[in-house]
């Protein structure tokens, strides 16, 4: 237990001396501090999938929740970042509460459509609303709006720092998670949701638990990403923004703590590079993912806990 | 001897119909405390769907269930377990990716942590899988996986616990360590068995219980079952 703690704590060390030693350049700062925020919505994706074994197409709709919860207080109202972020994760939460309560009147194939058809409503609703929203082409939370505690979160440093403490906030959860008696209940219901519900577990109440959670967190990584980057999109509420996750947590190895971050890496460097190569770089990114699904069907981490460290959360 | 204070769980007329097919038909069953009863029947007799039904897996169509003096009949499966009933699954149900100490730790609720350590340790040391406490339980044989379902009925601590066909696929000398198995839970709770093993049933079963089409044909002690015409003809069709 120690060795995973440890494990884990050095990940972010890692990731902050990255910063601090001055190793990265400009470019790399920018992706990571993207990648670090996409990451943390990785984590609550994963909290979901990898943990309690529910496949939902539809977790844009919690990512967006929470971008435009805050995004629009700050547009249209004025809201300071505290303001808006408390926001965005009280509608975060309300949201995955109302969906989960739906969503989980189904199982299976059903529960990826239902959760599909939510967050299709909510990015036509975002189109329709183009008065409010700005529709397809977005809004831009302007520099002065994206100050907290007097530190301007438009900064490449401070912004670094910020989504690395975003990302250390809910990889934590989820190790705390992962640890907990709750957790283990998770990883129950998806081992075996009868076995489960036959040792007198609530197997609803759990899964709907995980659904607030990790509608929560990335409607978290949803805010923090419209304030740190400054803009706000129907493009983060489209069926892409549901995929992502899925394929970064099946990369990195579901139902691991740092999967999501490593498979939002590979992700995120495989198309930079790809397209540099050609336009048809979905190509090579298609193969790549091929190999990886072939030789470590458990994704990166999860191989390597599988065969070699099974200490590792 | 007062048999309304020994009961732990009868039924009242428990029906249940799929689609116009009567499974289980008007049943009242009654068990008493720390007894070993053996629930048999030809395949398709409604067995594995009457135990369902005590669990609350199945929603009954009818009748009623009464559980340690209380009507369990609308109570939902995880609150019926939480009473004091355990079911271990026909075919073996395990949390395959998790340790054999884990799957048994799922077990166990609303215990401190050493005391629950304590009961892991004493469940597995009882059916012999104390050595294997760290391996992944998907790694286990199939009988250890068997044993494993069962040490983690155990560790639930229930009243009753419902066993459905726990011999399935056991060597012969897993089913004589299995048989002891039984015999040492039943002075602490009461079993009840759903068994094809016929040398099991006749070996530990206080009383049979025997369902045909869904209803009870027959009941009482082993001698009683064998020379009862209506469980050799059910058995063996109109040879007999």
């Amino acid at each position: 237990m120690r060795k995973d703690i440890i494990l884990h704590l050095s990940a972010l060390l890692f990731l902050f001396l990255l910063e601090i030693l001055g190793i990265f350049s400009e470019y790399h700062q920018g992706n990571f501090a993207r990648i670090l925020v996409l990451a943390a919505y990785g984590v609550g994706y994963n909290i979901l999938f990898g943990y309690t074994g529910l496949l939902s197409l539809g977790h844009a709709l919690f990512f967006s929740a929470g971008l435009y919860a805050s995004g629009l207080s700050i547009y249209h109202l004025d809201y300071n970042i505290e303001q808006s972020l408390f926001l965005a994760i009280c509608i975060s939460a309300l949201i995955s509460l109302i969906i989960g309560f739906l969503a989980l009147r189904t199982i299976g194939v059903s529960f990826m459509i239902v959760t599909l058809m939510f967050s299709q409503i909510a990015y036509l609703s975002i189109l329709y609303f183009g008065s409010i929203t700005r529709g397809d082409e977005g809004f831009v939370i302007q520099q002065s709006s994206r100050v907290f505690l007097s530190m301007d979160l438009s900064n490449p440093k401070i912004r670094y720092y910020s989504a690395l403490l975003i990302f250390s906030l809910c990889m934590l959860i989820n190790l705390w998670i992962a640890k907990s008696p709750f957790g283990r209940v998770l990883v129950a219901i998806r081992e075996n949701s009868d076995r489960a519900l036959m040792l007198g577990y609530n197997v609803k109440l759990y899964k709907l638990f995980s659904i607030i959670i990790s509608g929560t967190i990335s409607g978290l990584a949803g805010a923090c990403y419209g304030i740190l980057f400054g803009y706000v999109g129907a493009s983060f509420a489209a069926v892409s923004y549901s995929i992502f996750p899925l394929l970064w947590v099946l990369i990195g190895g579901a139902g691991t703590v740092l999967g999501p971050l490593i498979g939002a890496i590979f992700m995120f460097y495989l198309i930079d590079y790809a397209s540099d190569i050609t336009d048809a770089y979905m190509i090579i990114v298609g193969v790549a993912l091929l190999f990886v699904t072939l030789f470590a069907r458990r994704g990166i981490i999860g191989e390597l806990r599988f065969r070699y460290y099974k200490w590792i959360s | 001897m007062d048999i309304l204070n020994d009961e732990l769980l009868y039924t009242e007329n428990l029906s249940k119909n799929f689609q116009g097919i009567t499974a289980v038909d008007k049943v009242n069953f009654k068990i008493n405390k720390n007894e070993i009863r053996a629930l048999i029947g030809p395949n398709g007799a409604g067995k594995t769907t009457f135990v369902s039904l005590l669990c609350g897996r199945i929603r009954a169509s009818k009748g009623k269930v009464f559980f340690n003096g209380s009507d369990i009949s609308n109570l939902p499966v995880y609150k019926r377990i939480s009473s004091g009933i355990g079911y271990t699954f026909q075919i073996t149900a395990i949390f395959s990716n998790l340790t054999v100490y884990e799957n048994v730790a799922l077990s166990i609720k609303n215990r401190r942590d050493k005391e629950k350590r304590s009961i892991i340790f004493e469940v597995l040391n009882k059916v012999g899988l104390l050595d294997r406490v760290s391996q992944r339980s998907g790694d286990l044989s199939y009988g250890h996986q068997r044993l494993l379902e069962l040490a983690m009925g155990m560790a639930q601590r229930p009243k009753l616990l419902i066993l459905d066909e726990p011999t399935q696929g056991l060597s012969d000398l897993e089913i004589e360590n299995f048989k002891k198995l039984i015999k040492d839970f039943s002075k602490t709770m009461t079993v009840l068995l759903i068994e094809h093993n016929m040398d099991v049933v006749m070996s530990i079963a206080d009383k049979i219980t025997v369902l045909h089409f869904g209803k009870i044909i027959s009941e009482g002690d082993k001698h009683s079952i064998q020379s009862d015409p209506l469980v050799q003809k059910a058995y063996l069709g109109d040879q007999c």
